[in-house]
């Protein structure tokens, strides 16, 4: 591991909470390096916090507030003495101004410069860029507050045609129109959306790609030009426009294209300079021409089916390159090997649709095995919020083929239980079982085009029979009738569970 | 000694018939043994039952019992003598499925609406979600107004009761 005596980092404060302050903070523990944790009150005692060497607890109006609070993170940073952050995803970790505070408080920010996050997190000007730099883009009609010019340059593109929140990102305010006059209404709600959650209004449209995978490549940068890729991901199962199954590589993207998009990725990323991990992401059409949708800077949620892959440990790299040590390997030396898929477990209801879940976790069984990676932070007795995203963990898995990936997917969702709370554990098992997720033929539609069968199968009557006794067996009334006898229930009292 | 058992949202009969040798009973009239009847409690649990070996977990929860059973999970309520499933006021109220705020609202009070119209919109997490009416009906009440905050299970629109009986809707 690190050599801790000449490494210009020692402890490492985590801006980020749930599943992924829990990931980082495996890493640097494992480096030898300490680390510091962040939460709201409503976190105290929480998974990322006990796992941390340290605690801060940051005040705020609401629970994400405090995590969005970056003087107060970097104070926090400042009092234990910390000299690196590390932004997980989301919150904070895509925001040019934290990161440029934090170096101005001279300590250093886990990622790209806060130069490359502006460039990229800007829909037009990364586009721009791409497209300057050889990286194919799709049609589009550039951001204005001018509904009616919008209107008007949107209509010239044809239909369909995908609105976007200018600032936007995690779709959120993004809408696909396939006919013009449902144009207007679909711009005014994009409007609004953008205006309500990126407190700017201006809304962005280009050329719809019908039936499009969604691939990404996986990037690592030293900031003076060297890149490698660290092959594709595939993310083309969405619901709401956010990826809930994701896999490395793609599923059976031609050798050629797959080659050619992972080119594109590194090119892009070699003419930003880009510093530390970051995905490149990709729309494939069924006719294999590619556009660039957007770089994000950061760690990806599903970055994990990558690391199994290629033998990497990305937040070990990360780390590394932002205290100089360059990259972790050549790019003729990345590895490739098998096949991983991750899945997103998410407090929601598949049946009604996706709408987020709260609830107390009862009881927990994570399944183990050596092929099996489960990243949460979940903890029997506490309780799922809606203070926070409904992302409660991930299931990633590794096999010598797709198929065997596939099949050990399928068996650790059957064996995990997440009680007390309602997720889309099922549903998950359902889409790796649907005949097109194991055939390969993926799209961002695929849910929607499978809607029929990834519904529960009904249970048949004696299989219904079986689990009604079995369910009954379990309550204390009924136990009591079928088994106890009167005397000795009444000598030692009701069951206790 | 018969209970009733709702098994996601579906009502069932269960009846003791005998305890000994083996416990039998009769689920919606037909007969079945529990070979062995496993632990109880939360957790990890088997059972022998009709002749299969079952492997489950199982929960208690608000309003009743979650059981993971073959990679499924199920809500199960045990109903007790004397309580019955309002179904009526279960399908005459729409109550907000999480915590939120209104974001706009489609119906009045008196207007005729069919079942699956839009009734409110919602936002909840960041998304929003249209709530639609579970049934034909007449709305009686809407008990939020726009911007409004409310909490999971919140009554947000009631529909007026049916003539007669709720249950055929």
């Amino acid at each position: 591991m690190t050599d801790t005596a000449d490494f210009p980092i020692r402890k490492i404060l985590v801006a980020n909470r749930g599943e992924i302050a829990c990931r980082v903070i495996r890493s640097v523990r494992a480096m030898g390096l300490a680390s510091v944790a962040v939460c709201h009150g409503v976190e105290v005692g929480a998974r990322h916090v006990r796992d941390a060497d340290e605690v801060v607890e940051l005040t705020g109006d609401t629970p994400v507030a405090a995590h969005l609070d970056a003087a107060q993170i970097i104070d926090a940073a400042r009092a234990t003495g910390a000299d690196a952050i590390h932004p997980g995803y989301g919150f904070l970790s895509e925001n040019a101004s934290f990161a440029r505070a934090v170096q101005e408080a001279g300590l250093t920010f886990i990622g790209p410069s806060a130069e490359t996050i502006a460039l990229m997190g800007d829909k037009i000007s990364s586009r721009n860029f791409a497209e300057s730099h050889g990286v194919p883009v799709a049609p589009s009609v550039l951001p204005t507050d001018d509904l009616d010019a919008f209107l008007e340059q949107a209509a010239t593109i044809g239909f369909p045609l995908l609105i976007k929140a200018s600032a936007g990102g995690g779709g959120k305010g993004m809408s696909i129109v396939r006919a013009p006059e449902e144009l207007k209404e679909a711009a005014r709600i994009a409007a609004s959306e953008a205006e309500r959650y990126f407190g700017d209004g201006r809304v962005y449209a280009e050329l719809y790609v019908e039936n499009p995978r969604h691939i990404e490549v996986q990037v690592l940068g030293d900031g003076t030009g060297n890149v490698i890729h660290l092959h594709e991901r595939e993310c083309s199962v969405q619901r709401r426009f956010q990826k809930i199954v994701e896999e490395a590589p793609s599923a059976d993207l031609p050798g050629d294209l797959a080659q050619e998009i992972c080119d594109a990725g590194a090119r892009l990323a070699k003419a930003a300079n880009y510093l530390n991990a970051g995905t490149v992401e990709f729309i494939v059409g069924q006719d294999g021409r590619f556009f660039f949708l957007e770089m994000n800077t950061r760690l990806q949620v599903e970055h994990p089916v990558t690391e199994m892959i290629t033998g990497l440990d990305l937040v070990q790299a990360q780390i590394e390159i932002a205290a100089g040590c360059g990259l972790p390997v050549a790019q003729e030396d990345v590895g490739r090997h098998g096949h991983s898929i991750e899945c997103r477990i998410c407090a929601e209801n598949a049946e009604r649709d996706f709408m987020p879940e709260t609830g107390m976790i009862r009881f927990l069984n994570i399944p183990e095995a050596p092929w099996l990676r489960f990243e949460h932070a979940l903890d029997a007795g506490r309780r799922v919020t809606s203070d926070f995203d409904p992302m409660l963990a991930k299931l990633v898995v590794h096999g010598a083929t797709r198929t065997e990936a596939i099949d050990r997917a399928v068996t650790a969702l059957g064996d995990l239980a997440i009680l007390g709370v309602t997720t889309n554990t099922d549903y998950l098992r359902r889409i790796l079982e649907t005949p097109a997720f194991r055939a390969g033929q993926l799209h961002t539609g695929f849910l929607t085009e499978h809607a029929e069968s990834l519904k529960p199968r009904p249970l048949g009557q004696l299989e219904k029979d079986r689990l009604l006794i079995a369910a009954a067996l379990g309550f204390r009334e009924f136990r009591q009738l079928a088994f106890d006898v009167p005397d000795l229930h009444a000598a030692i009292g009701p069951w206790r569970n | 000694m018969s209970f009733q058992i709702i098994l996601d949202g579906e009502a069932h009969e269960i009846e003791i018939i005998h305890r000994r040798p083996h416990l039998k009973l009769l689920i919606d009239g037909r007969e079945h043994v529990v070979e062995d009847p496993g632990h109880p409690g939360d957790g990890l649990a088997h059972a022998v039952i009709a002749g299969q070996r079952l492997s489950l977990a199982r929960a208690q929860a608000e309003g009743g019992q979650v059981v993971r059973c073959d990679g499924r999970t199920h809500m199960v309520t045990l109903l007790v003598e004397g309580e019955e499933a309002d179904e009526g006021a279960a399908l005459s109220d729409l109550r907000a499925p999480m915590p939120g705020t209104v974001v706009s609202l489609h119906a009045q009070p008196g207007q005729d609406v069919t079942a699956g119209m839009a009734l409110i919109t919602i936002e909840s997490m960041k998304l929003q979600t249209m709530l639609a009416a579970p049934r034909d009906g007449v709305v009686a009440e809407i008990c939020v107004a726009e911007g409004d905050l409310f909490e999971k299970d919140q009554l947000l629109v009631s529909l007026q009761k049916e003539e007669g009986d709720a249950g055929d809707a």
